[in-house]
């Protein structure tokens, strides 16, 4: 367990909760490990875990009939996962079901935190519930500018 | 050691004159994109600083500048690598070899060799930007003793637009060099990252007292990338990008290419970020 917390602490996601925080969240979660090929997160599915990614590739692929897939995003150790475990199990969630396959390009580590614990653990601790919100919207904020950029089409 | 050819001093003709160089070769490195070898053996060679840029003339259509994209040690060929997307370079890009073309040059600053030494070199290209960045990435490998880490960052826009592929496997290859490489876009079968260069600046720990980046690419990318160098603790004095503006004369005296107080064909095109970032934000320049 004490493995589990500091490793938690290290990961880029978490480095700025305090070691009380962190300590909250070693209960919500689970070292996992996927196989190259395997789907984290199928599109549609609902995002009720979130992924904390230490090593390997994502690719975020999306199918289309009869046209070959794409991956349009990759993700890698520091990034994060699903993220709308945080909004309670109603109908505003169920609107927001992944987007795409986030399938593991190699093997991937990384920890899985159940959004239903965490949302508990958030609503019983304002401060925790504060510092992950902020990490969540700064995590999100960052990735919307990539993709607005990426979306630009900038190479000509 | 081979001694270059060098204007007498004083000489100015040649930054006025175009001379003419036979194209010795024709590389089609994309569909849109052509690099043309010229032979400047016959003048003993054509020096040059990575970063520097040629106004190329040809005749009977126009003169365009293009950076030298060649190896600096290497004297007798003169290198440019252009994409056909003006009223000039589209005819350019048809040339074929023995063909004729007028060169005036080289003009402009250079990316910062002497000063990087001893430090890690960091250079960032995206799209086209790699051809002005490979005149710097041959400096580096060819005096390799006198850098620490030298990593090589490239976004383009997808797997088969990735411009002078060969050479990153082989940089890649090579023990003392880091190559990655990220596309807008792909098709799931590629083994690269998919997403903006400045993502891909988060895959590489550096030392940003001891760093020094380049940066070459669409201005939108170097702004982001730049300003995401900074974000990592890079100091602005130790991030050079490669302006592009409308140069005509090369020589800071026509006025096509100003910005702001400066000239991008005289006080750049390589320039310094801390002396340009601000002049980046303003839309009207």
């Amino acid at each position: 367990m004490e493995n589990l917390e500091r490793s938690l602490a290290e990961h880029p996601f978490l480095k700025d909760l305090s070691s009380e925080h962190v300590k909250l969240l070693v209960g919500c979660a689970k070292n996992v490990r996927y196989a190259a090929g395997e789907i984290l997160l199928r599109e549609g599915e609902d995002e009720s875990q979130f992924f904390l990614i230490r090593q390997g590739t994502i690719a975020m692929e999306a199918y289309r009939p009869g046209k070959t897939p794409v991956c349009v995003e990759t993700l890698g150790a520091g990034d994060v996962l699903g993220v709308s475990w945080v909004l309670e199990d109603d109908g505003v969630r169920a609107g927001m079901a992944s987007t795409l396959d986030a399938r593991a390009r190699e093997s991937v580590l990384a920890f899985v935190l159940d959004g239903e614990c965490l949302r508990k653990k958030m609503s019983a601790d304002d401060k925790l519930g504060h510092a992950l919100s902020r990490q969540l919207l700064s995590s999100v904020y960052q990735r919307l500018a990539r993709l607005r950029l990426q979306s630009l089409d900038v190479y000509g | 050691m081979v001694e270059l050819w060098t204007p007498p001093p004083g000489e100015r003709a040649h930054t006025m004159v175009p001379r003419m160089l036979r194209v010795d070769r024709v590389i089609r490195e994309l569909p849109d994109i052509v690099t043309l070898v010229l032979d400047s053996a016959p003048m003993g060679g054509f020096r040059f600083g990575p970063g520097q840029f040629n106004m190329l003339y040809l005749f009977g259509t126009g003169e365009v500048p293009i950076s030298i994209s060649g190896n600096p040690v290497e004297p007798g060929d003169l290198v440019h690598t252009i994409r056909a997307v003006g009223q000039v370079t589209r005819p350019m890009c048809q040339v074929k070899r023995g063909d004729m073309l007028g060169v005036r040059g080289p003009f402009g600053t250079e990316w910062p060799m002497d000063d990087a030494r001893g430090k890690d070199l960091l250079i960032v290209a995206g799209g086209l930007g790699l051809a002005p960045l490979r005149p710097a990435i041959y400096h580096a490998l060819h005096h390799r003793s006198a850098y620490g880490r030298v990593i090589v960052l490239y976004g383009t826009r997808a797997p088969d637009s990735i411009l002078f592929e060969d050479e990153l496997h082989t940089w890649r290859g090579r023990f003392d060099c880091e190559v990655d490489i990220t596309v807008d876009r792909a098709p799931t079968d590629f083994r690269g990252h998919v997403g903006v260069v400045p993502a891909l600046l988060d895959r590489f720990s550096f030392d940003p007292d001891r760093t020094v980046a380049m940066v070459c690419g669409p201005e939108i990318m170097m702004r982001f990338t730049a300003r995401a160098l900074t974000k990592k603790g890079l100091p602005r004095e130790a991030i050079w990008l490669s302006v592009e503006r409308s140069m005509k004369c090369g020589m800071g005296v026509c006025g096509h290419c100003q910005f702001g107080p400066t000239f991008a064909c005289k006080d750049g095109p390589v320039m310094r970020y801390d002396h340009i970032f601000r002049l980046l934000d303003i839309r009207e320049i």
